[in-house]
């Protein structure tokens, strides 16, 4: 399951992300998760899982995607990884004609759409988001 | 009957922040408000429409609270900002070389509350109305991670929030 819109997100054991530009922001101390790197990515994003969390239940938001090669795509996304240890990014080829940003996680990983792609705003049934759900 | 101050003792600490309502018994419109070290002689009378006094007083208490939550986040702003320059600096010697790997490691596991922003789950929807209203008179547009790690809150609660004032 591909996700597109702003908001969607993924957890997981292991995940592929692949941008034209990685941020790293900073280190953030998250309840029940712990220290984890921020990264943001910006043109081009997405991340895709490669390994399922065990157990497989949410640990930052209760509608993230779980399953294994679920991905989210957009134009800017944000990513947490449970280690403070630096990513190595190195630069693949991703289209025919234009090379990416790639880098893989081993850690706990959350990632999250900032800024959906510009041209969405046109979809004519547009999935209806769970993830503002106030009850939890 | 006017609305101005009919008597006032320059002594009076106008500073001092506690003070008395004290409603007239007599059932009139007038109100007499004291300060905490006033006495009989210096005191500030004024009139109000009865039905327009608990609205007005009420919104000043409001006012009260939001400002203080105010400067509770733009002091945290700061502080995140402050941390945010830290870790720049840390990782331009990592970049440097003028620290190993292992250095910059034991550096932030040692300070956390040098180079690590808390995050933490906001509490009331009043805060987010406090967070736009900072982010807007900064005048810039900021994305959710950016809002998120500047005023440390999570972003699944300033998605629930949101939602909580959209109504959905």
């Amino acid at each position: 399951m591909v996700l597109v819109e702003a908001g969607s997100s993924i957890e997981c054991l292991s995940a592929e992300i692949h941008a034209r530009k990685f941020i790293p922001k900073i280190v953030v101390n998250i309840p029940k998760i712990g220290r984890c790197y921020k990264y943001s990515c910006d043109r081009n994003s997405d991340a895709v899982i490669m390994q399922e969390l065990n157990p497989k239940k949410a640990l930052y938001n209760n509608n993230s995607a779980l399953n294994i090669k679920d991905s989210i795509e957009g134009e800017g996304i944000f990513f947490l990884v449970n280690t403070i240890r630096r990513l190595f990014i190195c630069v693949s080829p991703y289209t025919g004609r234009h090379k990416s940003q790639y880098t893989s996680t081993t850690d706990y990983t959350y990632a999250e759409i900032t800024k959906p792609f510009p041209n969405l705003g046109n979809l004519i049934n547009p999935r209806n988001i769970p993830l503002l759900d106030i009850k939890q | 009957m006017s609305n101005e101050i009919v008597n006032i003792d320059e002594s009076i600490n106008i500073s001092n922040p506690s003070y008395d309502y004290n409603a007239n018994e007599s059932g009139s419109t007038f109100y007499k408000i004291k300060f905490s070290d006033a006495d009989d002689k210096n005191f500030i009378e004024f009139q109000l429409p009865k039905d327009q006094f608990g609205d007005i007083f009420k919104r000043a208490i409001i006012d009260n609270e939001t400002n203080a939550i105010r400067e509770i986040y733009s002091i945290t702003a700061i502080r995140n900002l402050l941390k945010k320059n830290n870790f720049l600096q840390l990782n331009l010697d990592l970049s440097n070389q003028l620290l190993n790997e292992e250095e910059f490691n034991n550096e932030i596991e040692n300070k956390p509350g040098k180079y690590v922003i808390e995050m933490r789950e906001i509490e009331n929807p009043q805060d987010l109305f406090v967070i736009s209203d900072i982010v807007n008179k900064v005048g810039q547009q900021f994305t959710i991670d950016e809002v998120s790690e500047l005023f440390s809150v999570d972003t699944n609660s300033l998605n629930k929030g949101l939602n909580q004032i959209i109504g959905k």
